[in-house]
């Protein structure tokens, strides 16, 4: 156990990471040079799509270090996204090292922050990496003087690299072996093990990483998670290479895999403790937790016959991805559905992705929105995951919607931008710190509901870029929300509904239907779009029906092309929903995210 | 029966709306027009199942490049393929400009008995817009000259929707078209494509379309002045007096095989549809020693009993007599009332669609958004 060594790696999305994983793999006999002679050469995007990060969540190689000891290092990757924090901490909890690298042309991000914050709350022992080293534009010191600042490391404790040279390479391997403390735990302890991350294989159902914290697991034996009480034969154990690799026995200390026949991704939580049933351990691992869904949306399919199928295809989706969690609701305008829970925005777009691409549905999504706690006049509290179940005003008392803690590291002058954006998304500015002349770090109170609506797309587009952003769950607040509405025609359509703050009422409805004007084809009526907040109007737009559309000439030689290009436009009016008289594009529906 | 259709790929000058396939190079017209007859003599079995062609139209480009002889080789060639044809219409489309009185009596003598001439518009702005090179008066003057060399049934072209053309305008080209000797008239709206000049220079913001309130009102102009004079509005584009009816284009519309002869023709056995290369040199040297009709750049496009549903309907509706809908049952096992019974709902009671002696067909008064209403009722597979 003295010699392995557990550590992850934290970067920010595009500095490096999976290049200089690489290197390591290869320095280390992991990889041989044919193998990571592939991956070189791919382009930058599918680099980083095939990279080290995809195509293994957990790594282990092989070291001689200079003491002549042969030394096993298990490199335990971390997702690169805001809503998968979670999965984050605890992939940071089964490690013991951390390697902190940043882009010697770029600085610290906010993302790397949050996650550098993590490590040092589990006591990591941080590796600081300056990578890029080989290029002009690498600030060594300007970007050394901000990691000093942020871990309280010396100048000589960061490391110069190059994950394109292999610069720095050697020094890695050195530091990870002489300064990430060996694993402690105690092998013939009764097991205790904690998940950190689970994958579905088609063929072989769910496979569980887990991290050996004490005692001993032997292939064969009865094993139970402790959060779901569920138990299990482990029918292989392993390590992680590049392919899995079978063992006998995984012991305190080591990083590795568990197939037990598991086909349901519910079953296996990331966060649990794994123990022997007949000799379990006393306490589980802390700081699990039941993943709760942020953001919410509804699912519904284009065409309403195929409900059934895209229940089936969403309870298959569910069977790899534990986090999405769905039930069924109805709506008015169209018809049965599912509301989703989403770990956060890009966790819901994959998921509508996933469903269109891996099971050929074509699916509505509905304007996300996030928990809300209604308060009734007779003093219930109810959660509110779909504005439409927001109680009637009369009934009403108030509601409280979540709170975040954001943080953005922007270039100083962008500040006045990201203020201007984060003011007018109901932000309140809590802290502001220099990072550097002209990096700074601003923190701020906001509500998650603004987030969902256009917020990254609107950072990156008046940071031009150069805004990094990352946040964390704060608390409920009362919050004065109105629920508004969107009619077509006269008639309310639920599902374009939304609670909003009753100051950018005005505003956002006129732009809605602004939106809803460009998104909706002009059809062969006159389409009336209104915002409503209860009973008032507060905009309208008018759609113009189409005065002109028909083939002059219909001859010999039009009737193939006139008829092709016809049938292509029917069938993209099939992908569209008919909401009353009106076909409205999938995009319709998501107008609120869209808005200028 | 079938039709029979010439394309006479040349043009003496592009007008910048066109889209149809030409070459201004006028030098290959003799070897073209040889060439043509041997794709006849090449299809020819593949058609004698289906009967004798009972129409000729030669269409283009503009066939009026074609002198008398070449005209009467190629009507000589369909005879000698086809030997008891008789020809209920054999129409030439011609731009004014070829009208001299030594042609048309040629043309005539050689077995052409319906001109098609395209007029476009009697303003000579508009005229040099378009980028045409007659004027309004040679165009009228061409009209009166056919007539007095024994054409009686004659058809003229005109076009509206032209950008900044004012509806007085309109109204004065209706006019005076009703004022020449003919009994057809197709009024067609300018559509801009994409690859022509116009395209371009509306893409490039150079020019607008016009808008679609004047497109409407002159749409009604047009309908209006026609009907008090007793025309009869019998297709989205076209007008006849009585006994002025096309013979060959109306049977596009009910689904008549056609033979396409030349670069860019488009042909239809019943069941399948092949278009002919648009390339003329291409064209020329197949043609020079193909020995059978796999030799032909011409490409298949094989129909579905859905497609050809679906072009019923698009064409069915594009007439005045409308569509059958037992015919389509029968035809297809299919209807539209049934297969999209809300849409065909919705379009009866919005008066899209109305019954008339047992047939569904769009109102006049309709047929601007014709395409949007027919197409509502396509049979898609997926």
């Amino acid at each position: 156990m003295e010699r392995i060594r557990n550590f992850c790696i934290i970067a920010h999305i595009d500095h490096g990471k999976s290049t200089l994983a690489d290197r390591l793999l290869h320095t280390t006999g992991t990889i041989t040079d044919r193998e990571l002679q592939e991956q070189t050469l791919d382009d930058m995007d599918l680099e980083r799509e095939r990279g080290i990060t995809i195509k293994s969540h957990a790594i282990q190689m092989r070291h001689t270090a200079e003491d002549g000891h042969e030394y096993t290092l298990n490199l335990i990757d971390t997702p690169g996204h805001v809503d998968f924090s979670y999965e984050v901490s605890r992939s940071i909890a089964a490690c013991e090292g951390a390697l902190l690298i940043v882009d010697a042309t770029q600085g610290i991000e906010a993302q790397t922050i949050s996650n550098l914050y993590l490590a040092l709350e589990h006591d990591l022992e941080i590796i600081p990496v300056l990578n890029k080293m080989d290029l002009d534009s690498a600030d060594p010191e300007g970007v050394s003087d901000q990691i000093i600042d942020l871990i309280g490391c010396t100048q000589e404790d960061i490391i110069p690299a190059s994950g394109k040279t292999g610069m720095g390479v050697d020094d890695i391997l050195r530091a990870i072996v002489n300064k990430v403390p060996a694993p402690k735990g105690d092998p013939n302890a009764p097991l205790q093990a904690m998940v950190f991350d689970s994958v579905f294989n088609s063929f072989r159902g769910i496979i569980a990483y887990i991290r050996v914290l004490n005692g001993t697991l032997k292939k064969g034996e009865t094993v139970q998670f402790m959060a779901t009480k569920k138990e299990y034969d482990a029918d292989e154990i392993g390590i992680l290479g590049l392919d899995l690799k079978p063992q006998k026995e995984l012991k305190a200390g080591n990083v590795g895999y568990v197939i037990s026949g598991i086909k349901n991704a519910r079953e296996v939580k990331v966060g649990d403790t794994l123990t022997l049933k007949n000799n379990p351990c006393s306490v589980a691992v802390k700081g699990f937790e039941d993943v709760k869904p942020m953001v919410f949306a509804g699912i519904y399919p284009v065409d309403t016959e195929d409900y059934e199928e895209l229940r089936a295809s969403m309870e298959k989706l569910q069977l790899n991805d534990a986090s999405l969690v769905f039930e069924p609701e109805s709506s008015a305008a169209l018809g049965f559905g599912f509301r989703c829970g989403f770990l956060g925005m890009l966790h819901m777009e994959i998921i509508q992705e996933r469903l269109e691409r891996e099971f050929d549905m074509t699916v509505i999504t509905t304007v996300p929105n996030v928990s809300y706690h209604a308060f009734t006049k007779a003093g219930d509290k109810l959660i509110v995951n779909n504005p439409s179940d927001l109680p009637d005003a009369n009934k009403l008392d108030y509601v409280e919607e979540p709170f975040i803690k954001a943080q953005v590291i922007t270039k100083s002058e962008y500040i006045g931008a990201v203020m201007s954006l984060c003011i007018e998304k109901r932000g309140i500015l809590l802290n502001q710190v220099y990072l550097t002349a002209d990096r700074v770090e601003m923190t701020f109170s906001m509500p998650l509901g603004e987030i969902v609506f256009d917020f990254y797309d609107k950072l990156k587009s008046v940071s031009r870029g150069y805004a990094s952003f990352d946040y964390f769950p704060d608390e409920y607040k009362q919050s004065n929300l109105v629920k508004l509405d969107i009619l077509l025609n006269g008639d309310q359509v639920d599902a374009l509904s939304a609670l909003i703050h009753r100051d950018n009422a005005f505003e956002l409805g006129k732009k809605i239907c602004l939106k809803l004007k460009e998104l909706i084809p002009r059809q062969q009526f006159m389409i009336a779009l209104q915002a409503a907040i209860g009973a008032k109007i507060i905009a309208r737009e008018t759609i113009k029906p189409v005065r002109k559309d028909v083939t002059a000439k219909c001859y010999g030689g039009d009737i193939t092309r006139k008829r092709k290009l016809l049938e292509k436009q029917k069938k993209g009016k099939k992908r569209m929903r008919q909401v009353g008289n009106v076909e409205v594009p999938q995009s319709a529906f998501l107008a609120v995210l869209k808005l200028d | 029966m079938f039709s029979l259709y010439f394309h006479i790929p040349f043009c003496r000058k592009a007008c910048h709306y066109c889209d149809f396939h030409f070459s201004t190079k006028l030098t290959s017209v003799d070897e073209m027009v040889v060439a043509m007859a041997r794709e006849l003599a090449l299809r020819a079995p593949e058609w004698t199942a289906l009967g004798t062609p009972s129409t000729v139209y030669f269409g283009g480009g503009t066939p009026s490049v074609l002198a008398p002889d070449q005209i009467a080789f190629l009507l000589s060639a369909v005879r000698r393929q086809f030997p008891d044809s008789t020809f209920d219409e054999v129409t030439l489309e011609a731009n004014p400009d070829d009208l001299d009185t030594e042609r048309l009596e040629g043309w005539r003598a050689a077995g052409v008995d319906r001109l098609s001439v395209g007029v476009q518009t009697f303003d000579d702005a508009a005229l040099e817009w378009m980028g045409r090179t007659h004027s309004g008066d040679d165009a009228a003057r061409a009209l009166e000259r056919a007539a007095a060399a024994g054409f009686e049934r004659m058809t003229l072209d005109l076009m509206y929707g032209l950008p900044g053309r004012s509806l007085g305008g309109w109204e004065r080209d209706l006019a005076r078209a009703l004022e020449l000797p003919i009994n057809h008239l197709s009024a067609y709206l300018l559509t801009v494509e994409p690859r022509t000049a116009l395209g371009v220079r509306v893409a490039k913001g150079l020019e607008q379309e016009a808008p679609e309130a004047a497109v409407e009102a002159a749409y009604s102009a047009l309908c209006e002045q026609l009907s008090v004079k007793g025309w009869d509005h019998y297709e989205v584009s076209n007008f006849a007096l009585p006994g002025g009816h096309a013979v060959h284009n109306a049977r596009y519309w009910r689904g008549v095989p056609y033979l396409g002869i030349g670069p860019g023709a488009h042909g239809f056995n019943g069941t399948d549809r092949y278009a002919n290369r648009p390339n003329n040199p291409l064209y020329l040297k197949a043609l020079a020693d193909a020995r059978s009709t796999d030799a032909l750049p011409a490409e298949w496009d094989r129909l579905t009993a859905t497609d050809r549903y679906n072009e019923a309907l698009m064409t069915g509706l594009r007439t005045a007599q409308g569509l059958d809908l037992n015919a389509l049952e029968v035809g297809f096992g299919r209807r539209p009332d049934v297969d999209e019974a809300r849409e065909w709902g919705d379009a009866v009671s919005r008066g899209r669609l109305v019954p008339e002696g047992g047939r569904w067909r769009i109102p006049e008064s309709q047929w601007l958004i014709g395409d949007a209403i027919a197409s509502a009722f396509f049979a898609i597979q997926d």
